[in-house]
């Protein structure tokens, strides 16, 4: 409520307080000359500010508890920023092991296939259509 | 005439902004990377080893793929976890 946020609460909390004393003065106060002659017109003026106050100080209430929900919601994203980011942590950590898990084994693999090299290209000679065809099953479906 | 303005100020005085903001939360730079293409064998080789080392490095790089969208998967659930933990 932005009117709320734009006048102190104290203000509110006066004019109720100013409203009720007014009224009982009106009805309590008759033997002063100026308050038993505008009686009527303390009544209505306390009346209509008791009540506009009586809604302004409810708003109030109420904006307090909203503010106290937003304030607990605010720590609540807060804790899941930190929880978020504490799991993306954990998870780069988790793909650089498995990251080098695999160049760990494609080394090894690459090395085994170097010291088999000379006999297996001896005992096989690979033909140019096989070639192409490897080449093609890797190609389909691949990015443009 | 009157009563209508203060009725429109009574009700434009209760007109709130939402205060809190919620972040899309971010996902890690090495799952934001596409997979690259697969290796092709060089033309014209006859050799077993080339063609044996080109498969290889093709499998590495489909393992590397992987274990990028089992991440993905297991950030989405992760965050979806988080994000619900929030009401």
């Amino acid at each position: 409520m932005w009117i709320v946020n734009f006048l102190p609460d104290f203000i509110f909390h006066l004019l109720l307080i100013a409203s009720l004393i007014g009224l009982a003065a009106s009805f309590v106060l008759g033997s002063i000359p100026f308050v038993s002659d505008n009686a009527k017109a303390i009544q209505a003026g306390c009346v209509i500010v008791l009540i506009i106050t009586v809604f302004f100080e409810g708003a109030i209430s109420d904006n307090n508890a909203w503010k106290a929900r937003a304030q607990a919601l605010e720590l609540r994203i807060a804790k899941a920023e930190t929880e978020s980011a504490e799991a993306n942590g954990k998870l780069q950590q988790q793909l650089a092991a498995k990251d080098k898990e695999i160049a760990a084994a494609q080394a090894a693999l690459k090395n085994r296939i170097k010291e088999g090299a000379a006999a297996m290209d001896a005992v096989c000679k690979i033909p140019a259509n096989v070639v192409d065809i490897l080449n093609d099953a890797a190609k389909k479906g691949a990015k443009k | 005439m009157k009563l209508l303005i203060a009725v429109v100020a009574l009700t434009l005085s209760a007109c709130v902004s939402v205060p809190v903001e919620r972040k899309f939360p971010k996902a890690p730079e090495e799952l934001v990377v596409t997979c690259p293409d697969l290796q092709l064998v060089p033309q014209g080789t006859t050799q077993l080893s080339v063609v044996l080392e080109t498969i290889t490095t093709n499998y590495g790089q489909y393992q590397g793929c992987t274990n990028k969208v089992d991440a993905w998967n297991e950030w989405y659930n992760d965050q979806k976890k988080i994000f619900d933990s929030v009401k």
